[in-house]
């Protein structure tokens, strides 16, 4: 059951119908968790599904010892309490991140066992990756070290907590939610409100459009040119511009559905973008950009590290006095962005990656006061909207070439795209129709182009305050329908789904 | 509880436009399938009981090659070539027959059993599916069409096939007038004298005309298994006709392009069509060709279809045969022949005949 597909509508549909039949009852958040099994299961396995229970019970009954532990010597703890503590919160964060090191890094090693097997005629299991691994693992992660720390008290109902884990539609792209902020809604009753309904439709048909109408249609040229192997320069670049363009509308558009399934259920989520594509520099681009992933990374990777009184002595023997402040900071953006370039996928490439985002962003500390006075000897002044505008083409830029290293299998491919995309400046493929050649015509690249515009215009407007949903819900019903029905129907009539339409195929020569 | 009936009713007007804009717009985007197609099933239903006593079905070898009326001219067997264009599915021409079984009581179908080889899902190979489907005017047997056609391959979406717009929206960039005009009607198309065959005033171009020579279907059996998938549907065909005492031929026109792999497969075929009590009737053999004194340059367009010239050599042989083996009356100097004749003569001033069979 795919996001896009009309059964998962459907099944949608029927929670939404099941949630708010029982709204007068405390049985909301059971149809909650179970929607969100039945999502799991068809999603992924039974099997993988009964991990996650597991999981879930185990992080569940390690919390409470903990919790236990705390309040036994008053909330003061002994030395010997706190060590009991501390072991528990490794041996939770063993279970829960040694199973997505597990399922992200063993898979091939699994696959390799298949295949010996298979030579003595021995079939091993295949190995199924439970849906939202990556998402919920870390939050459960998060929310052990909240109870070490005190911040927040244990649950003691599993199946509520079951829910916080399983929730259906953050399971299947994020966002990472923090246990205090997501949990208690599912003690609360929601109310049917035709208000915040339509809203939550609206913010999945903007979704939806991002998600089939514009990244699958990037997705078909993208594909066409990388697999090219005579594409070179300017086009190269070009597909990776396109490609920065399809994983934001692609990301942010899941996103925006779940997001509006949930305010349909009058669930409020982390919000997990911030119009990005309008952001001045890397920093502030992570800022804008998988926001949940960065508040997690913030608060559980980022501050203990740069807050650890062992890093902070080490800072203090730097001579330099801004480098000695800078220091922590920087040593905790590289940890993080390696940690979030693995998050995203096994290889050096991402090892790299991660690397490279480390650069800018903790350059960025590092190199302030260099940036500055360059500024100043320049006389540039960065309240004008042209520096503006240089800035997000610069960061824009720099983001292009970083997705070179997640576009590609591995550092050979990466390699290989590089020299391929500098093996040539002359920019005539992107004018002489040779990008018609991969796969769209002229009609669907000029659609495309049509709706990244409006991706763009739509991300400034929101900066600025504009919201168009609030907007759109003071104007008359007529014009209202007007807009629903046009994105509905652009929707269906220039979405990517189902086989491709090839006319050649149908036509049977003059018959 | 009024804010709640307002916006139920808000609800429901909304439903309806979307149901009202979906059904216009599916108009515009969908498949135009060729007017035979439409045309076929639509006359048929209009056509009075027992108006034919033998049907063709098949592809469009068979499409071009048999013409009813040169049929009834010969010894007055009302026919109707009921084959379709890129029809390689056991499944299209069973549904089709069923459909034109509601209409009509023939004493004889004749299949051309061109898709006994094709293993092909309807995934892989979408048109004689879809064609059918969507220009059955029958609702039940449609969704009996659907349903089977998921069945077979869940990969299709049985919602592709109830609303064709879900399939066909990549349309949209290749628009043209004729997509905002209806769909073709047979009332234009079946005042004239085909019958369901495709009748070609044309030579053959694909490249320099050839000899047919006996070489041609010399060749080693062939251990290529016949369609599951297929030999279900023609099966159930068999048993259709057979339920209503309709005999089953089988008639291979003589596709000159399929020769050797007509060949090569002919013990298999023949052994199928034996066991199912099926008659054949082969044309795509030397001594079919040689016999019709069929010749490349005229009387055929390309390796596997004829012209009209080929069709009025073959159409003649093979009422015959028909007439001599299953004894269907010849319906010459009846009510109906009047119209068979005026359609004859029409055609003769059309294609400058001066000569009849």
């Amino acid at each position: 059951m795919s996001i896009k597909s009309l059964s998962f509508l459907l099944f949608v549909f029927v929670v939404f119908c099941i949630y708010y039949a029982v709204q007068k009852t405390n049985l909301q958040k059971f149809v909650i968790l179970a929607a969100s099994i039945v999502c799991m299961v068809s999603m992924s396995s039974v099997a993988a599904t009964a991990l996650v229970g597991v999981l879930a019970l185990c992080v569940y009954g390690i919390a409470l010892r903990m919790e236990a532990l705390i309040q036994r010597n008053g909330g003061t703890g002994g030395q010997k309490t706190k060590n009991q503590g501390r072991g528990l919160l490794f041996f939770g964060a063993f279970l829960d991140i040694g199973l997505l090191l597990y399922f992200k890094f063993f898979q091939n090693t699994y696959h390799l066992l298949q295949d010996c097997f298979a030579t003595k005629n021995i079939t091993l299991a295949e190995l199924v990756v439970p849906i939202g691994l990556s998402y919920y693992t870390l939050a459960l992660y998060g929310y052990l070290s909240d109870i070490y720390h005190k911040k927040c008290p244990a649950e003691k109902n599993f199946l509520l907590f079951l829910t916080y884990v399983t929730y259906f539609p953050a399971i299947i792209e994020g966002p990472i939610n923090l246990y205090q902020k997501l949990a208690p809604q599912f003690r609360e009753r929601h109310s049917f409100d035709g208000n915040r309904v339509v809203m939550g439709l609206q913010r999945c048909l903007w979704g939806y459009f991002k998600k089939v109408v514009i990244a699958d249609r990037i997705g078909i040229l993208v594909m066409g040119i990388l697999q090219d192997d005579t594409a070179v320069g300017p086009l190269l670049f070009y597909a990776m511009v396109l490609y920065s363009f399809q994983i934001y509308t692609d990301f942010s558009g899941g996103i925006d559905v779940i997001m509006g399934i949930s305010e349909m259920l009058d669930i409020r989520l982390t919000e997990n973008f911030r119009s990005p594509l309008v952001s001045g520099s890397v920093t502030e681009y992570w800022a804008r950009w998988h926001i949940s992933l960065g508040v997690f990374m913030e608060k559980y990777i980022y501050y203990p590290i740069a807050l650890n009184r062992k890093v902070m002595k080490v800072s203090k023997k730097i001579p330099n006095k801004y480098l000695s402040k800078a220091f922590s900071s920087a040593l905790a953006s590289f940890i993080v962005f390696i940690i979030v370039g693995i998050w995203h996928g096994t290889g050096w490439n991402y090892v790299v990656y991660g690397l490279y985002q480390a650069a800018f962003v903790a350059g960025a500390v590092l190199l302030a006061p260099v940036y500055k006075k360059m500024k100043s000897a320049l006389h540039v002044d960065d309240k004008t909207l042209k520096w503006k505008i240089f800035t997000i083409l610069r960061t824009f830029t720099i983001l292009v070439f970083g997705r070179i290293l997640i576009k590609s299998a591995d550092m050979y491919q990466v390699g290989e795209l590089l020299q391929r995309m500098f093996a040539d400046a002359n920019p005539h493929a992107l004018f002489d129709g040779t990008i018609y050649q991969y796969g769209l015509d002229y009609k669907n690249v000029f659609l495309l182009y049509a709706c990244i515009v409006l991706v763009i215009i739509v991300d400034i407007l929101h900066e600025k305050g504009v919201h168009f949903r609030e907007l759109l819900m003071r104007q008359g019903i007529v014009f209202r329908y007007a807009v629903y029905y046009a994105a509905v129907f652009s929707i269906i009539v220039f979405g990517i789904y189902g086989p491709e339409f090839h006319s050649a195929d149908f036509i049977y020569q003059a018959f | 509880m009024k804010k709640r009936a307002i916006g139920s009713v808000k609800v429901v007007v909304f439903l309806l436009g979307f149901c009202l804009i979906f059904m216009q717009m599916q108009k515009v985007l969908h498949y135009r399938w060729d007017f035979y197609t439409y045309s076929t099933n639509l006359y048929m239903k209009e056509q009075p009981e027992n108006s034919y006593d033998v049907i063709f079905l098949g592809s469009s070898d068979l499409k071009t090659a048999v013409y009813p009326l040169a049929m009834f001219q010969t010894n007055g067997i009302t026919s109707f070539n009921c084959a379709m264009s890129d029809n390689t599915s056991a499944f299209s021409a069973y549904y089709l027959l069923e459909y034109l079984l509601r209409y009509q009581n023939p004493k004889v179908v004749c299949c051309d059993f061109s898709a006994l080889y094709d293993e092909k899902l309807p995934s892989e190979r979408e048109t004689p599916y879809r064609k059918i489907v969507e220009t059955m005017p029958d609702r039940d047997l449609k969704w009996k069409m659907i349903k089977d056609i998921h069945e077979m391959d869940p990969e299709q979406s049985a919602l592709s096939y109830l609303f064709p717009m879900l399939r066909y929206h990549g349309i949209w960039n290749e628009l043209k007038e004729e997509n905002f005009e209806e769909d073709y009607v047979y009332h234009d198309l079946y005042e004239d004298y085909n019958n369901g065959c495709t009748l070609i005033n044309g030579t053959y171009e694909e490249k320099e005309p050839y000899d047919i020579s006996p070489a041609m279907w010399e060749t080693e059996p062939s251990e290529e298994p016949l369609s599951a998938l297929n030999v279900e549907w023609y099966d159930k065909l068999i048993a259709l006709c057979q339920e209503k005492d309709i005999r089953v031929a089988a008639v291979f026109p003589p596709s000159l392009g399929e020769s050797y792999d007509h060949a090569a497969r002919w013990e298999t075929t023949k052994a199928y069509l034996e066991s199912r009590g099926v008659d054949m009737i082969d044309y795509n053999c030397y001594d079919a060709v040689h016999r019709l004194e069929l010749n490349v340059a005229t009387d055929y367009i390309d390796d596997t279809h004829m012209s009209y010239r080929g069709s009025l050599k073959l159409s003649p042989d093979l009422a015959y045969i028909l007439y001599d083996r299953y004894g269907i009356p010849d319906r010459r100097g009846t009510e109906e022949a009047a119209q068979w004749e005026a359609q004859w003569d029409a055609f003769c001033e059309d294609f400058g005949i001066e000569e009849t069979n």
